[in-house]
Parts: structure tokens; C-alpha cells; sequence
């Protein structure tokens, strides 16, 4: 299936795009979008989903911490954003 | 009198040139401890239902609070309470800087202003001497240049001022109050001060603020900032401050077309890695290590040479959302534009913004627009717009009352295009993609304001004090009210409204400083600071109530119920308005009918006073 990714700060250093469209297997979750993408861009990838305190992943605008965190389920033309923690307004 | 305060309110009385001194009232502290706490009950005492917000029986309430002036972290803001010309009800507006710590150096905890000079002037503080002095000089002139000529006046670069520009003189219903670029900017409180014919407030302070206990109060602040040092946001906030466009677009809740879409095109102009790229360096207020605030300045474009001090989110959107054109330049000559001339960014771009889709259904043409083609991605008329409204050139005229009172005028459908909750324009977020964030713009009681009760479980994902799902209306009235009360009680020490929407402050390190510095035992006790931030909001509410105020001023236009965001991560997404009211009065023990608090939680909030 397709996913879109969009890639913020730090997460945005590391991969050099701030955007990417990627085919993972059907039925995948986060944690699989995680680890293909640490493929991609090497583990400093996954350390840095794991390591940034705050760093905010939204599934289609959702949180991912609403739908299972790293078990969300993950669908055809879904869009991921990775955002590290930002505030103010 | 303990410590924190001055014990000291300044009256002034434009109309007769009186100015006394009075004491603070210990019984007033105690119930209130300060800032929004005094603003409310000094207003709700102090002004008659019906009161003409440019009248002279107005009354302006600068203030700070009983932390300003120490070294206590974001406490040094002030800010300004009066009846406002936007909505006719309460209003409380608030900046940064330097003027709330130099007033209390001044030796002072409040001024109030009310009356009607019979031409020009400002109020000049120093040190425990007042002046009324001319400012005939300095009508007309913008806001960066009165701050000049003051300065060259007093002899003293160091005078701290606030002002209003030509918008304000004008009677423009969002005009601001500006302090070094700083602005208490929405409501139109400088439009109160021009109908005053108060052009500025000069103070200079040599005083200092003294402590209740010295060691318990530093061991407090201590605890504070090792709370920001800790805080997972602290860094990029303080690198990048409010620049926060991409994240708001990505959650397809960045307003656009006048809130008829949800992500403007090309917002990747507006990201905070290129606002970092203009950054010519940092800004801070008065005792606060966040340090946010930056100077931008664009070297290239249409808009080359153009420098301001931000722009906050708030305007970037204001500058590029309304009119969907994302124009780094144009935010930044923008919001100097309106800060020159003393306006609300936020008003002014929503006002922009709808006249763009009147232009667009014909209600109105290009021979109302003076030939200015207000056409989507058009962003070239924007600055002219803004010298027209602030001037009340033209079609500016109409849109310095503000889109409630420019629909009402101009008709033909027009009601329905201004994008407003009781007079006060929305501010950056849709509603829809965020419900607790919109019930707490539909409820607060100054109209569409989002530092009452700011919702950051939504728009930043912060899970405190809980997670939630923004999409939902179930369980917002509780987190909203739980938003509101917290807001409240820290205004009571003007706390700077970015620190409790990141987690940055505990409610009981609030509580160690105030009784540090203050010694009233009270104030250590969460449960007292929660009640009192629950009283002010009832207050607040019982203002509005005694004007005329009720659950029918508590909506949304009916855009926002009716039709959902077209696309982008908030797509499909309504906002349910009576279901959510419904929940929030029952949380907050109002009637569900009227949204009027019931009696019961009036005499529990010891405010039996205002039970009518």
C-alpha cells in the first residue's frame, strides 16, 4: 500500500526530504512504516522516533497514541506525519 | 501589606486632570491575588451596565502582577481590562516586554484611567510623580515614532511606553495598545484609549519589588526553571517561538479562504526553518529565559528591506490564510504595518479576509474597493488594505467596526461571512479540527480569544491533563473548563500564556512563588488557586450577563456548524456546537438554557454579589 510521509525538524535532518511517498506491505502498522524507513535513512532514524520526548506522530491528523502507538494500524493513502514537539501560537 | 505588591493604584481622571494615589485593599488581594483577578472585580464594581465603551465612564485598568519585577520567569507581562467597543462586554488584552516589571519599579500595582481629556495628551509616571502632559505633537504619528519623540521629550531612552497609533485615534473597534513593538492588541482597547484622547503612558521606575521571604521565594524560582530546563518543548520553542504554520497546516486546521478550507498553498513558504533563515536575532521580555521572540527581516522580493520583531503564528496567518497566499515577505511587512499603525493582526487579517469572499460572491466590487482586486492568491492589496482600515479610508471604514458590525452594514449575505464570536474575530485555528480549542473560543467570555483556554491536548498533543481526541465533542466541556480555570488563576499573576500550554509551569510551583513572594499562606493551596480561576471566569461571565449576555452569544457563525472542512486531515469534520455547550454549562454548573451561572455556584464561589 501507499503512504505518504512527512518528515519536521530533526526527523527532517536526518532523512534530508521533508516529504516521501513509500510502498510497505498491506496490513502494516507504524512500527513496520518505523523500521522501513529506518531501512531508508539508517537506524539513526528509529533512535530518533524513539529518543525525542514529545515527538508527535499523527496518522491521517490523528494522534498515534489514540489508535494503538507503534500497533496503529496503517491503510492505503494514508498520510504520516512526524512532528517534533512544537508550541506557542 | 506583604510583599509582591506595591500596595499602591494610580487614578486618573482624564476629564477633570485629577490624579490620586490609593491603597490596595487586603480583602481584594486575598480573593483575588491580582491581574485578572483584580481586572474583573475592579470593572464589575466599578462600571454601570450599558456603560458606552468610548465614554467617558469607561474605565482602563493597566496592571501587572504581584510576581512582575522579580526574577521569577514570564511573570513580568501586563494587562489592560476595559469594556470593550469590539463586543460590548469584558475585555482583557495582555503583552510582553518591559512595561508591567517598569511599573511596578514605578512603585505601582495599577493605573485606571477614566475620563475624556479635552484634547491630546499622555500620562507621564516617574518615580512616584504624575504629569498629564500635551500630546497634540504627537497625534497623528504612528506608534514607533511616538515611542521616539517621548523618549527625546522625558530625555531618557530608558522610559518604558505605551501607546496607540492613527488606527486607535480612529476608533478602529481592534485597535491595539503598542509597547515597543509588543501590543496588548486585541478588543480595542486602543480605540478606548483614542476615545480618551490618551495617547500614551510613559513610565520610568527605580524602585524594586520587595519579597516576603527572600530564600523560599528564590528556592521557588529555582524550581521553575529547572521545570523549563526539563520541559521537552523548551528548546525548540525557544529557537523558533510561536513559528508553528506547518504544524497547523499538517493538522489541515489552518484557516483559509476565510475559513472555508483547511491547508493554504504552498504554506511550506511559511515554515519555521525559513522564518529562521530571516532571523537577524532573538527578543525576550522582562525576566524570562525562553527568550521567543526574534527580528526578522527579508532581504529579497516585493517586500525587500521590510523588518519586524516576530511575527507570531498568529499573524503569519492572518497575512496568508484570509487572502490563501503564502508570502513569507508579506507577513513580515504586514504585521510592522499593523504594528506601526497600532492594529490587532488578527482582527485586521480576518477583516481582510472577508472582504476578499464579499468581493468574491459581488457584494462587493472593485468600485467599493477603490480598484483594489481582492481576488484569492492576490496578496498585493493586503498593505493597502491595512492603511485604509487604519486610516478608515474607504472600504476600510466599514471594516474598522469589525466583521460582525461591516456584515450587518454592508448586508446581502454579508452577516454571514464575518468569522467572529461575539464581535471578536477567530484567531489561527478551525474550530473543527480542534473542539476543545473551539468550545473555548465559542465560551470565553471577551469572544474568540484562544489565550483563555487554550486547548494544547489538541493542537500540540500535549497529554496533560490528559490525551484526547480532537475530532470528538465528547468530553470537552470538562477540558475546557479545566483549560479556562487554569488560564485564569495563572493570569492572576499575568503568567505569559505559552508557558501553561507547553506544561511548563506546575500549578503548585505557582503557588510557592506567589507565597514567597507575597506571604499569604492561601496562595500555596492548589485548591484555592483553582477556585479562584474558577471565580473569575464566573465573574467575567456575570459582567456580560448584566449587559445583556447570554447562551445566544456563546455561537459560532453558522459555517463552522453547518459545513465541514473540505479536505485535508480535518476533512468531513463539523463542529457541534449545542452538543458541546450543553456539556460545558453542566460542567460549570450554568443554566443549559440560558448559559448563565446558577445561583448555587455563584454562593459557592463567594461571588453572592453578582446573584441578580
Amino acid at each position: 500500500m501507499n503512504i505518504e510521509v512527512l518528515f519536521f525538524g530533526q526527523l527532517r535532518e536526518i532523512t534530508g526530504v521533508s516529504q516521501t511517498n513509500v510502498v510497505i506491505e498491506d496490513n502494516s502498522r507504524l512500527a513496520d512504516l518505523v523500521a522501513y524507513l529506518s531501512g531508508q535513512y539508517g537506524e539513526v532514524f528509529r533512535e530518533k522516533v524513539e529518543s525525542i520526548e514529545g515527538l508527535r506522530i499523527l496518522v491521517n491528523g490523528r494522534e498515534y497514541y489514540l489508535l494503538g502507538r507503534m500497533e496503529a494500524p496503517l491503510s492505503d493513502g494514508n498520510t504520516v506525519v512526524f512532528l517534533p514537539p512544537i508550541a506557542g501560537g | 501589606m506583604t510583599g509582591g505588591y506595591q500596595n499602591k493604584i494610580l487614578r486618573v481622571d482624564l476629564t477633570n486632570r485629577k490624579i490620586t494615589e490609593e491603597s490596595l485593599n487586603e480583602e481584594l488581594v486575598h480573593d483575588y491575588i491580582g491581574g485578572r483577578g483584580f481586572g474583573v472585580k475592579l470593572l464589575y464594581d466599578e462600571l454601570k451596565p450599558g456603560t458606552d465603551p468610548l465614554g467617558e465612564d469607561n474605565e482602563m485598568i493597566f496592571t501587572a502582577g504581584p510576581l512582575a519585577g522579580t526574577n521569577a520567569q514570564s511573570f513580568s507581562r501586563y494587562k489592560v481590562f476595559f469594556k470593550s467597543p469590539a463586543t460590548g462586554g469584558y475585555f482583557k488584552t495582555s503583552s510582553g516586554g518591559n512595561w508591567g516589571a517598569e511599573l511596578k519599579f514605578a512603585g505601582l500595582d495599577m493605573i485606571i484611567v477614566k475620563g475624556i481629556a479635552d484634547k491630546p495628551v499622555f500620562l507621564w509616571v516617574n518615580d512616584g510623580k504624575y504629569e498629564i502632559r500635551d500630546a497634540e505633537y504627537l497625534w497623528g504619528l504612528d506608534c514607533d515614532d511616538t515611542h521616539t519623540l517621548i523618549r527625546e521629550e522625558l530625555g531618557d531612552n530608558n522610559v518604558k511606553i505605551s501607546c496607540i497609533g492613527p488606527s486607535g485615534e480612529r476608533g478602529v473597534k481592534y485597535a491595539g495598545i503598542f509597547s515597543d513593538r509588543r501590543a496588548c492588541g486585541r478588543g480595542g482597547g486602543g480605540a478606548v484609549m483614542g476615545g480618551k484622547n490618551l495617547k500614551a503612558i510613559a513610565i520610568r521606575g527605580r524602585g524594586k519589588v520587595e519579597l516576603a521571604d527572600k530564600e523560599a521565594y528564590a528556592a521557588a524560582v529555582k524550581e521553575q526553571v529547572a521545570g523549563y530546563q526539563a520541559n521537552p518543548q523548551f528548546s525548540t520553542f525557544s529557537q523558533n517561538g510561536t513559528w508553528i504554520a506547518e504544524a497547523i497546516n499538517a493538522l489541515g486546521m489552518y484557516p483559509t479562504k476565510n475559513f472555508r478550507e483547511g491547508i493554504v498553498p504552498e504554506w511550506e513558504n511559511l515554515e519555521s526553518s525559513e522564518y529562521l533563515k530571516l532571523q537577524v536575532r532573538k527578543t525576550r521580555c522582562y525576566s524570562c529565559m525562553v527568550h521567543c521572540g526574534s527580528i526578522a527581516k527579508i532581504a529579497s522580493g516585493r517586500y525587500a528591506g521590510s523588518w519586524t520583531e516576530g511575527p507570531e503564528y498568529e499573524t503569519i496567518w492572518a497575512f496568508s490564510g484570509p487572502v490563501r497566499h503564502s508570502d513569507i515577505g508579506l507577513t513580515i511587512a504586514a504585521d510592522k504595518l499593523c504594528d506601526d499603525l497600532g492594529l490587532d493582526t488578527i482582527s485586521t487579517g480576518s477583516s481582510i479576509g472577508f472582504a476578499y469572499e464579499l468581493y468574491e460572491k459581488g457584494i462587493i466590487t472593485k468600485a467599493d474597493t477603490d480598484g483594489l482586486e481582492l481576488t484569492y492568491g492576490n496578496s498585493e492589496p493586503v498593505l493597502e488594505m491595512i492603511r485604509k482600515i487604519a486610516y478608515r479610508e474607504g472600504i476600510g471604514d466599514v471594516l474598522a467596526e469589525g466583521t460582525r458590525e461591516a456584515g450587518r452594514r454592508i448586508g446581502k449575505g454579508a452577516e454571514d461571512c464575518g468569522i467572529q464570536v461575539k464581535g471578536l474575530e477567530l484567531p489561527a485555528y478551525d474550530p473543527r479540527g480542534a473542539k476543545a480549542h473551539g468550545l473555548n473560543l465559542l465560551t470565553t467570555n471577551i469572544g474568540a480569544d484562544h489565550n483563555s483556554g487554550y486547548a494544547p491536548q489538541e493542537v500540540f498533543g500535549v497529554p496533560i491533563p490528559w490525551e484526547v481526541d480532537r475530532f470528538a465533542p465528547e468530553g470537552k466541556g470538562k477540558l475546557t473548563k479545566w483549560n479556562q480555570d487554569s488560564t485564569a488563576f495563572l493570569e492572576t499573576g499575568i503568567l505569559c500564556s505559552f508557558m501553561p500550554s507547553m506544561g511548563m509551569l506546575a500549578e503548585d510551583v505557582y503557588g510557592r512563588l506567589l507565597l514567597g513572594a507575597t506571604g499569604i499562606k492561601d496562595f500555596e493551596d492548589p485548591a484555592y488557586l483553582w477556585k479562584i480561576g474558577e471565580k473569575i471566569v464566573n465573574l467575567e461571565r456575570m459582567f456580560n450577563v448584566r449587559e445583556g449576555f447570554s447562551r445566544k452569544d456563546d455561537t459560532f457563525p453558522k459555517r463552522l456548524k453547518e459545513e465541514s472542512v473540505p479536505e485535508g486531515p480535518s476533512a468531513g469534520s463539523v463542529f457541534e456546537e449545542d452538543q458541546m455547550l450543553d456539556e460545558y454549562y453542566t460542567e460549570r454548573g450554568w443554566d443549559i438554557k440560558t448559559g448563565i451561572p446558577t445561583k448555587e455556584k455563584l454562593e459557592e464561589l463567594d461571588l453572592g454579589f453578582a446573584i441578580k
